[in-house]
């Protein structure tokens, strides 16, 4: 099965993903985020994707991060959910399977799509 | 380690950033998750981040309004006053050979009131100072491409008030 998904797909469903990652993960930076979401199957996410949604994100107040280590290096970037990123997160998830069931349904399939976990 | 491409990507990024009146700050920011990236992946930072332009022009967006209102009506008064500057200044020097006055005034005086106008519209243009997120300080390896923005900015200000200057002659 491919790993790289129409860009469309990927957009509405970028944000909910790096939210629960985080989520899982717990402290995590940038890079690894980009790993995780190439390891989940969801395709090769760029920089110039991550870093304007994790920026994104932060502004509405769902993760929040801290340097590490900078001094003289690269650094990290570490970030971490907040109890608004948890909460957005709980409700899309509802709503996300609300809808892709809605759309297997009216596509003919009733049960988890083939390649699905 | 960062290498010389992804220097002179930096550089270009802040340019690029600077230009579309992202906040010091938040330039900062974004430099440093480029070289965190990049070091930790050891990608290219054009094929992870994009073309500077395109990668600046994606924050500027999400950002919105390039600039706060007042700052650019600063910067606005300033380049004004520069202008203005110049013309006082140009006209002064001319006069102060042909020993006439400049609106009633000794032709020196209206030097003096060109060069102050010069320095206080310089001095009121604001400044969009990078900060690294790391130090909190403004990092030194921006001075080569803050020094190509001064020289751009500067570029364009002596620009402005030649061209006040050629008006003011061409006036007389």
């Amino acid at each position: 099965m491919t790993d790289q998904w129409p860009q469309a797909w990927t957009r509405a469903a970028i944000e909910m993903c790096v939210l629960a990652l985080v989520k899982e993960s717990g402290l995590t930076h940038g890079y690894e985020i980009a790993q995780r979401l190439r390891d989940a199957g969801l395709g090769d996410i760029k920089g110039g994707t991550l870093y304007p949604i994790l920026g994104r994100l932060e502004d509405r107040g769902q993760l929040r991060s801290q340097w590490t280590g900078g001094v003289g290096g690269p650094g990290r970037k570490i970030v971490d959910i907040t109890d608004e990123g948890v909460r957005v997160l709980e409700a899309s998830v509802a709503d996300w399977v609300a809808w892709t069931g809605r759309v297997a349904a009216t596509i003919g399939v009733t049960h988890s799509t083939p390649g699905g976990q | 380690m960062t290498t010389a491409p992804a220097e002179r990507y930096i550089d270009n990024l802040i340019i690029a950033l600077q230009l579309r009146g992202v906040p010091g700050e938040k330039i900062g920011q974004i430099v440093a998750e480029v070289e965190a990236h990049v070091a930790e992946s050891g990608e290219d930072p054009g094929d992870a981040f994009g073309k500077p332009r395109e990668y600046a022009r994606t924050w500027a967006r999400d950002i919105g309004r390039p600039v706060n209102s007042p700052g650019r009506i600063r910067n606005v008064l300033g380049i004004a006053a520069c202008a203005a500057g110049g013309w006082f200044l140009a006209i002064g020097v001319l006069r102060t050979f042909t020993d006439e006055t400049v609106w009633g005034l000794h032709a020196l005086v209206s030097v003096v009131i060109g060069v102050a106008l010069l320095v206080g519209g310089l001095l009121t243009v604001q400044k969009n100072v990078v900060i690294d997120p790391r130090t909190g300080l403004e990092p030194h390896r921006l001075k080569r491409a803050a020094r190509r923005g001064f020289v751009i900015a500067g570029s364009a200000v002596l620009l402005f008030v030649a061209a006040a200057i050629v008006i003011g002659v061409a006036l007389e």
